[in-house]
């Protein structure tokens, strides 16, 4: 009979039960009363001959039975009988119950969110088909630091690309686009992107509302980069929330900016970041990146290799478009800073780097979240360890119900059943915890995205990460319920009976291997305790790191952008008119109440090379501005003076080559000497002499950990409005900064209305947020260090109390020969102390080797830092310990006489 | 019913073999009422072990009924068990997260006795015992009596052909113990044969025949 026909009865006989045991009492009756009669006629008596058919025939119940186990599904009533009863228990030990499931979901949960984002943001973040296929095309640039790094594309070179279709398919290129609208407040500037016509196709994603570009919806752009008409503009999902309230109505509005009137035909999805990030942007269609200067390399690229092609033929077709460009335009392609730069050349990598190695915290990001991952392992296996522990426990306190059940007829197949049938109710409880914990702990994770980092898909959880790690976590539950029982079930009925009886178990092994677990749960607790404690040591020390100068009640202002040389007409005139601006600006928050002193500062982005006296190869030195007198920096920031002197209005004017610099740059140029009256060219042949040496000042917006630049400052009048950062207004207050903002827009407002909205930063507020990053992780690192802690002392307890039950009557005679209670505390206490103290050796062992990997998150703290290690391992014994003393307690509470008696 | 012939059982120890049973041969009648007398470590509860086939380490020769128990396998004498035999015991071994009806509900489940029919038949040992206004109570909130009774009824309630019952006066006062041997006695006119192992003499004297052990021997009579 094949199975579907064999299912097909069993399910009929299922649901016609009834019918079926009326015929079965039938037939067997029938059975035994024809060999009764047989008897009768042998000559039996009528007692006699029925009791020898039933011998004879077999037991009818039995029987009975076996027909049954033949037909129908038992299994069912089986599996409803178990359910029912491991709901009961469940709900009889609500304590074990929570802990195992609220143990389960943390595991599953927190670890299937981190792998979920991680996949999103480090692992596949392109996504679509093909993936692979597509590459970022740049310019290779030296920049500030001595490796390359991956810059644009000039103009003529995107348009060079276009044309190679054998080996791309698509080619998109982007260049950042500014737009200006006049208001009655300041002009409201906001940044885009003018973009390929294609642009969007590369990426295959749909857009939220309306659509994207058409082939002939593209513009020629002007000199500025602005559109020449009037065009189309799609708008990112955080635009078209912060300037359009998300209504979804924009589609078909149009407005007006920059003289041109955009219409909107489409808003993407908010997981749609690129290439800005989070910040609000819009994109319009151009035909050709901006003609403007073409020297400078403004537009990036991407492009798709088209099948069969590799990256290494991509790049050197690339090589070879270089080395055409190099012939046709030479003035461009071979100037001075290329040069200086190892040489005009075009680098390919594929696209999927872009978003890890781009500077805007990707670094901090990926640091934080392979940490995180690491961590989450540890405390998963601290999970499954501790969860293994509470089932291995609780099964041994079942032996002597097994022990019955087997003596009243289960046999071994139904004792696993049923035991499995509670280890996966527990174990879903757990899972369905687990899964509100991941979409609990993505929301929280993604808040730790930076801003700035691009993004292309959506962050959801991980269907591989959720299976892999509900498989562990539930594997721990159902494999650590189900070995005792089947140990159990092949021992003897009466000696388990016995023992039980007598309150022993057959688990002296089990009882080791419960040991050895809370060993391995202390030893992975004491890990998670290092990170954390170093990591806490890590953050202490960055917030409390000297900047340089005083951070209390400083606040820094930062005009919008101002109208440039070409609306002035000349550099000289622009410059003229931002310095006037700005010693305005100085005399007018000067005068405000509440305010003690204003300085003026700006830096360049980079350093540029500079020739000592008496040297050849240059030096790269950073150039900063800095206001003079009232409007000193370094006054206003408290930057000490270490020598010379302070800058004066003599010290202005280009013809001028007076500096002060910072004791970076002191060290780095003339080491072991003073700096004071020595001298340096900048490469257009200008001398500098030092007249004052500052001490180093942190660069508030920088990395913690980013080391000081040699600087030189200049009045910052001789470069008041391009190139570098700022200039930027820096204000000592008397109260909290945050107090004078709005009298500072209004001042502003007032000297000068073109300009964009002013943005405002509370310095110490700077400070501590450039430590987010570190100060998240180290939380997390608490949070899972604790849970570990939690974990491992609930391990100890229940071993200890579950050592202290079966040794009840060991303890009885004990008192009764002459124990005294502290004696037996001390017993217990011993037993709980030699777990702890093993788990902590190991432990102290397995983080020496493994926090080295902590290294790069620490800030001037040692991996192996004596005093945290000495610190976390105290901590873990004293909690250790603390978790003994219940059961100890419980165990001087013995009573001898009521022990010894129940025997 | 029952025929034991050279019935041993040994531990192996550091000093050598330890016997827990000697040579034990006898024979017990459908519808006799036995009992198993001797000093503490005599092997009686062993030998009540043996001939309820939980105990599989022994040697000789046990024919229960037709079958031969000592050429069946663990599992085949499971069977025999569950068909043939209720057990007992000195501790009462009740399931303690088990009500007192669930107590005697759970040998017909293991027997694959549908609902219907297995729900009748507590309810019929409910009655017959009467403990009908305990069925819904815990072990723990009985008397030891009451727990043995249930005992006893869980033992009787597939309807064995055998009850063997260890020490089952044992943790129970003297009344109590009164009630349950005349509970036995009554079983056993009807026709239920018992085999009980006791130390007290008083209750030795509702069955018909003691068999005595000392040191692992039947002691001849």
């Amino acid at each position: 009979m094949n199975l579907l026909r064999r299912l097909q009865l069993r399910l009929r006989a299922t649901v016609r039960k009834g019918q079926f045991d009326r015929e079965m009492d039938e037939e067997m009756r029938a059975h035994v009363e024809m060999q009764a009669q047989a008897n009768l006629e042998a000559g039996m008596g009528p007692e006699e001959a029925r009791r020898a058919a039933l011998r004879q025939f077999g037991w009818v119940e039995s029987i009975k039975e076996t027909c049954r186990e033949q037909r129908g599904i038992v299994w069912l009533e089986h599996l409803a009988q178990d359910v029912r009863y491991a709901g009961r228990l469940l709900r009889k030990n609500p304590g074990f119950t929570a802990v195992v499931a609220l143990t389960l979901a943390l595991g599953i949960g927190a670890s299937t969110a981190v792998f979920s984002v991680l996949d999103t943001v480090l692992f596949h973040p392109v996504p679509g088909p093909e993936p692979h296929r597509l590459v970022e095309i740049g310019e290779r640039s030296h920049g500030n630091k001595d490796e390359p790094r991956f810059g644009g594309l000039t103009t003529p070179a995107v348009e060079v690309l276009k044309t190679k279709s054998e080996v791309f398919s698509d080619v998109v290129w982007y260049s950042s686009l500014w737009m200006e609208r006049t208001t009655a407040d300041f002009i409201d500037g906001f940044g885009g992107d003018a973009v390929s016509a294609n642009f969007f196709a590369l990426w295959n994603i749909k857009p939220l509302l309306g659509r994207t570009f058409g082939r002939d919806e593209a513009v020629r752009l002007n000199e500025r980069g602005e559109p020449e008409r009037d065009c189309v503009m799609v708008l990112s999902y955080a635009l078209w929330q912060s300037r359009f309230g998300g209504d979804r109505g924009v589609l078909g509005r149009t407005f007006e900016a920059s003289g041109r009137h955009f219409t909107v035909i489409g808003v993407m999805p908010p997981h749609f970041q690129f290439p800005a990030g989070a910040y609000p942007t819009f994109w319009v269609p151009a035909e050709t990146p901006p003609p403007g200067d073409v020297e400078l390399a403004n537009n990036s690229v991407f492009a798709r290799l088209r099948p069969g092609v590799t990256l290494a033929q991509a790049q050197a077709m690339l090589d070879m478009v270089a080395r055409q460009l190099l012939q046709e335009f030479p003035a461009i392609y071979d100037n001075s800073w290329r040069r200086r730069g190892g040489g005009f050349a075009l680098m390919t990598r594929p696209l999927a780097n872009t978003f890890t190695q781009t500077p805007y915290g990707a670094k901090d990001l990926q640091q934080t979240l392979w940490g995180l991952l690491a961590a989450i392992g540890f405390v998963l296996l601290i999970v499954c360890v501790n969860v293994g522990n509470l089932m291995l426990a609780r099964t041994e306190k079942r032996q002597h119900e097994l022990a019955i059940r087997a003596a009243v007829g289960a046999g071994r197949g139904r004792l696993l059943r049923q035991l499995l049938t509670e280890s996966l109710l527990l174990a879903g409880l757990g899972a369905a915890g687990g899964l509100a914990v991941t979409f609990s702990g993505m929301k929280i994770l993604v808040s730790l995205i930076p801003q700035s980092m691009p993004r292309l898909r959506p962050i959801q959880v991980d269907g591989h990460a959720l299976a892999a790690t509900l498989i562990m976590a539930l594997g721990a539950a159902v494999l650590f319920g189900l070995v005792p029982a089947w140990h159990a079930s092949r021992a003897s009925v009466s000696g388990a009976l016995k023992q039980a009886g007598m309150g022993m178990t057959l688990s002296a092994g089990w009882r080791r291997y419960r040991g050895a677990l809370v060993v391995a749960e202390v030893a992975l607790s004491l890990l998670l305790l290092a990170g954390a404690g170093l990591m806490i040591e890590s953050v202490i020390r960055m917030l409390n790191t000297n900047p340089g100068f005083d951070p209390e009640k400083l606040l820094f202002v930062h005009p919008g952008l101002l109208r440039g040389e070409k609306y002035y007409g000349s550099y000289e005139a622009a410059n003229a008119r931002a310095a006037a601006l700005f010693e305005e600006l100085h005399d007018r928050f000067a005068a405000l109440p509440g305010v003690k002193a204003v300085g003026i500062s700006k830096f360049e982005f980079f350093r540029l090379g500079y020739t000592l006296d008496g040297q050849d190869k240059p030096i790269g030195l950073l150039p900063a501005g800095t206001g003079v007198g009232q409007s000193d920096l370094f006054r206003a920031m408290r930057i000490p003076l270490l020598a010379g002197r302070y800058f004066e209005k003599t010290d202005i004017g280009d013809k001028v080559g007076t500096v002060i610099v910072n004791q970076t740059m002191s060290r780095l140029c003339w080491p072991g000497e003073s700096a004071l009256n020595k001298r340096f060219r900048a490469a257009g042949g200008r001398v500098y002499e030092v007249v004052g040496i500052v001490g180093d000042a942190a660069e508030v917006r920088g990395r913690f950990d980013d080391k000081v630049e040699p600087t030189f400052y200049r009045p910052y009048q001789e470069n008041a409005h391009s190139g570098g950062f700022g200039p930027y207004l820096v204000i000592r207050t008397q109260g909290d900064p945050r107090g004078l903002i709005p009298a500072i827009r209004d001042t502003m407002k007032a000297v000068e209305r073109s300009m964009t909205a002013p943005w405002f930063e509370v310095v110490r507020q700077t400070l501590y947020e450039r430590t987010q990053a570190q100060r998240t992780y180290m939380l997390y690192l608490v949070i899972f260090a604790g849970v570990g802690l939690s974990l491992s002392a609930l391990g100890i307890y229940g071993v200890l109390a579950y050592s202290v039950a079966r040794r009840t009557r060991e303890i009885g005679i004990r008192m009764a020969l002459g124990a005294q209670r502290r004696q037996v505390m001390a017993m217990v206490m011993t037993e709980g102390g030699r777990l702890a103290a093993i788990g902590v050796a190991a432990g102290l062992v397995l983080a020496l080797w493994m926090t080295r990997l902590l290294r790069s998150q620490l800030y001037e703290v040692s991996p192996t830092d004596p005093a945290v290690f000495a610190a976390v391992a105290l901590l873990l014994f004293a909690v250790a310990l603390l978790a003994c003393l219940l059961p100890a307690i419980r165990a001087t509470r013995v009573d001898p006489m009521s022990t010894l008696r129940s025997e | 019913m029952i025929k034991l012939r050279n019935i041993e059982k040994c531990y192996k120890t550091k000093a050598g073999f330890t016997y827990v049973l000697r040579q034990i041969t006898l024979d017990i009648a459908e519808g006799e009422f036995v009992t198993i007398m001797g000093p503490s470590g005599a092997g009686k509860s062993t030998l009540l072990g043996i001939l309820g086939m939980y105990d599989h380490s022994w040697e000789g020769e046990f024919q229960f009924l037709d079958y031969p128990v000592h050429r069946l396998n663990a599992k085949e004498r499971a069977v025999l068990n569950k068909r043939f035999v209720g057990f007992v015991f000195q501790q009462f071994h009740l399931l303690d997260d088990l009500t007192v009806a669930e107590n005697l509900d759970i040998p017909l489940s293991y027997r694959n006795i549908p609902k219907s029919e297995r729900q009748a038949l507590v309810a019929d040992a409910l009655d017959r015992f009467s403990i009908v206004a305990k069925k819904d109570l815990y072990p723990s909130q009985l008397s030891g009596g009451q727990q043995q009774l249930v005992a006893v009824a869980r033992a009787l309630i597939a309807s064995p052909k055998l009850i063997l019952a260890d020490e089952p006066t044992g943790n129970l006062h003297t009344d109590q113990g009164r009630e349950i041997m005349e509970l036995f006695k009554k079983l056993n006119r009807e026709g239920t044969t018992i085999v009980q192992v006791t130390h007290n003499e008083a209750w030795a004297a509702y069955g018909q025949r003691i068999i005595r052990l000392k040191d692992g021997w039947m002691e001849k009579t």
